[in-house]
């Protein structure tokens, strides 16, 4: 693994990362700002933050903005037609297919996520060039691996 | 060249930084380095002051300040993502 790992972070990352100062998904953003982590997401992840937004908290809109700018994080191109297929016949649930198929377009190393039970309970990792975890999953395996344990 | 280096923790938990490294970044006295915390055991050391962390604590604060949760944020993102994909049938 190169040490600029591309990290692509579902929707549910990203308000993690809002709400818990000391938790996993901050973590990443902090190590997207120091450029330790390149931080990706898709376009329907960007749309979905937008109109989560949009419905609770508009005036927050251009400070979201602003934190992922700050953690330097990619927008990865729309997925095509054949990889959302792919997608659907990996994830049951059509509504998470596409951000799989978001995921697997940006290519990534890792695919972080705090869906239990269309991702994680699934894992769905044998059929994907990527892992698929959660915040927690990803800083022990950076562990893991720079300490060598 | 490793990219990996060893630091002791002298008196009053100073760290110093190899020569080397301090010479080849130019690492000057005085300048403060910010360090993140991300495991019991993982630390790393970063020359640019953190601004994400600050933004974020603006939004949480806002968000909770206005009743909002977590949880019912990610409830909400359950509904736009459903309501998204009826919409592309």
């Amino acid at each position: 693994m190169s040490l600029k790992n591309r990290i692509f972070l579902d929707t549910s990352t990203i308000v993690a990362a809002v709400f818990s100062e000391t938790g996993g998904a901050r973590k990443l953003f902090q190590l997207g700002e120091v450029e330790v982590l390149q931080l990706v997401i898709g376009p329907n992840v960007l749309r979905e933050c937008e109109d989560v937004l949009r419905r609770r908290m508009p005036g927050s809109l251009p400070k979201l903005a602003h934190m992922l700018e700050l953690a330097r994080v990619e927008t990865a191109s729309q997925p095509p037609a054949e990889l959302i297929e792919e997608a659907r016949s990996i994830v049951e649930y059509r509504p998470d297919a596409y951000v799989l198929a978001e995921a697997m377009a940006a290519e990534p190393d890792w695919f972080i996520t705090h869906d239990k039970e269309h991702f994680l309970d699934v894992r769905p990792v044998s059929r994907l060039s990527f892992r698929v975890g959660t915040p927690g999953d990803l800083i022990q395996f950076l562990e893991d691996e720079h300490l060598q344990k | 060249m490793s990219n990996v280096y060893q630091v002791q923790i002298g008196r009053r938990g100073v760290i110093t930084l190899p020569k080397s490294l301090r010479d080849q970044k130019n690492l000057e006295n005085g300048e403060i380095l910010n360090l993140i915390e991300l495991s019991d055991d993982l630390f790393v050391i970063s020359r640019n002051r953190s601004k994400v962390d600050k933004v974020a604590d603006e939004l949480a604060e806002e968000w909770r300040d206005s009743g909002e949760s977590l949880e019912s944020m990610l409830s909400t993102l359950r509904e736009v993502r459903a309501d998204y994909d009826e919409s592309q049938k």
